[in-house]
């Protein structure tokens, strides 16, 4: 079955949470069930950052148990390194889908650890970006979606050295294209390459195929200057930056199969990220009100 | 796959200034083993040196949790660990998909005689178990080594040294010859050594990758088992988790 009919069996799960392991015990982070509780319109969702090493921790669990809807992000494959689709870690992370049972699985299409996968090795860059790297990156898709059952959006990765021929938003088409996927699209991280690559924040969506667009993450940055050299760290601070909405407010409305938005602020209490949360929730009411139903229904 | 070559050049330029500086200085030079086409060569050099230093703590942030697992070690050769980052261990665990703490064991005893090698090699050992995952299920039939012990060999007098080293003291000299020793990682606890028996240590080295009973019954007749006494032996391993595998016991 093509992308194209798999992806109206996804559910539409709306404006969401991230967390990952640890996070929601950080001084002053987002009590994501107590945010379900106060404004389940924020909080329809949780997306679960795994590293399989780890499991999940009691944040995660409890949100489980109460049966609500999440997503697998991965923080523990590079998609793109065949070495790295092992029996033991497929079996972990099928294991614990079978615990949270994932509307999908998603996360970083880059590099998540140096060498081999090892305590110690955590990192992340974004791929190279030429057709070889892309290539490489969907045939991983394939695999680890064929292995889970479970459909595989790739995110663009954050950085600061982006290399490669190709503009990030054509790398990241022709690796849904050859995986026949869908795609998770950060908007923070897109503002991000944008600015380091010195385009304008919407400069290459016109080529990207809007209807693989089935997440997007929306996150704030810091602008950060070392000895000259400018570029935007990926922090989730709430402060999301004027180009990340610019990109979120364009593609929302052009993206037929989103399914869900995801405010990236895990560590940082309600009230600062109140004003986020609403702005992301009224442009979805207005723009793509399937995914903001009303607060009753 | 040159991609993957020249994504693991870009974790080296991050953690190792000296090779910023030379790439920016000849880069024939700096990249020379590295199969990357002249485009590859081209993105790197034109990137902006100060974009591989936007995390300049980064190194050291990896190099303090790897001298964690590495105290004894570095109580005799402190200096080392400042030139972990410039070493050809380093360089090649990025570049061929190693390990950091194996590369940093070896960087660390590289250079500092037998009794720096000894107590690399133990503390490296612990570091590696603890980094084993879960193993596959031995083949049927098989029995195999249980993933959290390792037997190692290391110098005489080894284990004194690194007693008397976390101790907070000198320690003694290494002898000429080597003994096994037996390193236990339990997943939740905290990793120990002991000493081994040379006959035991002989049947868990045969074990180490999975190995019948009838083969470890015939190595355990060969150590000195008095006949019968095999099948007690293998069945007390079994018992206490030193071997694993299905149909280990005997009845």
């Amino acid at each position: 079955m093509r992308f194209a009919d798999r992806v109206a069996r996804l559910p539409r799960l709306g404006l969401g949470v991230s967390t990952e392991y640890g996070a929601g015990d950080a001084a002053g982070a987002l009590d994501v069930l107590a945010l379900r509780d106060a404004h389940p319109e924020y909080a329809r969702f949780l997306e679960v950052g795994i590293e399989t090493v780890k499991g999940l921790d009691r944040h995660a669990r409890a949100w489980v148990e109460r049966g609500l809807p999440t997503t697998y992000h991965y923080l523990d494959v590079n998609l793109d390194e065949p070495e790295d689709f092992d029996d033991a870690w497929l079996d972990e992370v099928r294991a614990l889908a079978a615990i949270i049972r994932p509307a999908w699985l998603c996360g970083d299409a880059g590099m998540w650890h140096l060498g081999r996968r090892e305590r110690g090795h955590m990192l992340l860059l974004p791929p190279i970006l030429t057709r070889d790297a892309a290539d490489a990156m969907a045939d991983g898709i394939v695999r680890l979606r064929e292995a889970t059952g479970f459909e595989v959006l790739p995110e663009n990765p954050p950085g600061q050295v982006y290399l490669g021929d190709l503009h990030l938003l054509d790398f990241f088409a022709r690796v849904v294209e050859r995986a026949d996927t869908g795609m998770l699209l950060d908007c923070a991280h897109l503002a991000i390459y944008q600015r380091l690559r010195g385009h304008a924040p919407l400069a290459g969506l016109d080529g990207f195929p809007p209807e693989r667009i089935v997440e997007m993450h929306v996150a704030g940055g810091s602008e950060r200057r070392h000895d000259g050299f400018a570029w935007v760290e990926d922090d989730h601070s709430p402060a999301v930056l004027a180009d990340t909405w610019t990109i979120v407010e364009s593609v929302v409305p052009r993206a037929p199969e989103l399914r869900a938005v995801v405010y990236e602020c895990e560590r940082n209490p309600l009230p600062a990220c109140r004003d986020g949360f609403a702005r992301l929730h009224a442009l979805l009411a207005s723009a793509a009100p399937a995914l903001a139903p009303d607060a009753r229904s | 796959m040159s991609h993957l070559a020249l994504r693991r050049v870009v974790v080296r330029l991050l953690h190792d200034p000296a090779l910023a500086a030379a790439l920016a200085a000849d880069p024939d030079r700096a990249l020379a083993g590295v199969e990357l086409d002249a485009a590859e060569r081209a993105w790197l050099v034109a990137t902006p040196a100060a974009a591989w230093r936007t995390d300049p703590a980064r190194p050291d942030r990896v190099r303090a949790a790897l001298a964690a697992e590495f105290p004894a070690t570095l109580a005799l050769v402190p200096e080392r660990a400042p030139t972990f980052f410039a070493s050809p261990f380093f360089h090649a665990a990025v570049q061929e998909r190693g390990s950091l703490a194996a590369a940093f064991a070896e960087h660390l005893a590289c250079d500092g005689g037998s009794r720096v090698r000894a107590v690399a090699r133990l503390e490296g050992a612990i570091a590696e178990r603890r980094r084993v995952g879960l193993a596959p299920p031995p083949r049927p039939g098989e029995l195999r080594l249980a993933s959290h012990l390792a037997v190692v060999r290391v110098a005489t007098g080894a284990l004194d040294l690194l007693a008397a080293l976390r101790a907070g003291t000198r320690g003694g000299s290494i002898g000429p010859g080597d003994e096994p020793v037996l390193v236990v990682v339990p997943p939740d606890g905290e990793a120990t050594i002991e000493p081994l028996a040379p006959a035991l240590a002989a049947l868990l080295e045969l074990a180490r990758d999975g190995v019948s009973r009838a083969t470890l019954a015939a190595e355990a007749r060969r150590q000195g088992a008095d006949p019968g006494e095999e099948d007690e032996i293998i069945d007390a391993l079994v018992s206490d988790r030193s071997l694993v595998g299905a149909g280990g016991l005997r009845r």
